[in-house]
């Protein structure tokens, strides 16, 4: 017979000791620091690309960036991933599609103001 | 199937490189963690010292234990007084006595300090009372 109240605490207590061990292990990324060489000094175009890129879901991101700068097939990022190809296919879709509209609304709004 | 305006776009995300990612920042220790870690050593150091120490002394006194033991195999009054006969120090007995005999009537006749529980008799006397031929 396992005691409730010995068997909620436990839960509760790894519960925190596994969230304090994640906490450990995330260190959180510099916001300002770059990550692309931009072309022909465009560091506010790469600013606009990594704040786009931050905006989308992860699934989406990951695929993105796989497909794009390590330029795996849709294939290979399947294998990777443990998806389909139609499912990896249509992240990327949503992915090039949100990204661009980010990206293009982002320097319309700067143009305008 | 990508339109053009999306190989354009693709060909465009391209041109930015990614770059290298910059080492992991090292986790610098507080210095209370510090200060416990420094106590966690001192302390498992002194308990590493007590168990060599308890160690050392146990081996010692053991080997001086089996040493008075195999000193004393030989020496038949040490059995007489102190432990029952066996058969190793019954086999020393025998090589140090002149004959079976005498060795059974040097031990039989000699007073028996260690009392035997109720209902058990010392071999010693009864092979004594024995009339054996040799």
């Amino acid at each position: 017979m396992v005691d409730k109240k010995a068997y909620l605490f436990a839960c509760v207590r790894n519960a925190a000791l596994n969230d304090s061990k994640l906490r450990d292990r995330n260190a959180p990324l510099d916001p300002d620091s770059a990550w692309f060489s931009p072309p022909d000094r465009d560091y506010a175009g790469e600013q606009n690309l990594r704040r786009a890129l931050e905006a989308l879901p992860s699934d989406q991101r990951q695929v993105m960036v796989l497909h794009i700068w390590g330029e795996l097939t849709f294939s290979q990022i399947s294998d990777l991933l443990d998806l389909s190809s139609n499912t990896v296919a249509s992240r990327y879709r949503y992915a090039l599609a949100k990204l661009r509209d980010s990206m293009f609304a982002k320097e319309n709004s700067c143009a305008n103001s | 199937m990508p339109t053009l305006d999306d190989e354009r776009f693709e060909a465009y995300l391209k041109q930015f490189r990614p770059l290298l990612p910059e080492p992991l920042p090292a986790v610098a220790l507080s210095r209370g963690a510090r200060r416990t870690f420094a106590l966690g050593a001192w302390a498992a150091a002194a308990v590493a010292a007590l168990v060599l120490v308890a160690l050392t002394l146990h081996i010692r006194t053991n080997r001086a234990r089996v040493t008075e033991i195999v000193g004393n195999v030989g020496n038949p009054e040490h059995f007489q007084e102190s432990q029952p006969l066996t058969m190793r120090s019954a086999n020393a007995l025998m090589a140090k006595a002149p004959s079976f005999k005498a060795m059974v009537d040097d031990m039989a006749f000699r007073s028996q300090t260690v009392p035997l529980p109720k209902g058990k008799h010392s071999v010693v006397a009864v092979l004594g009372k024995e009339k054996i031929k040799l």
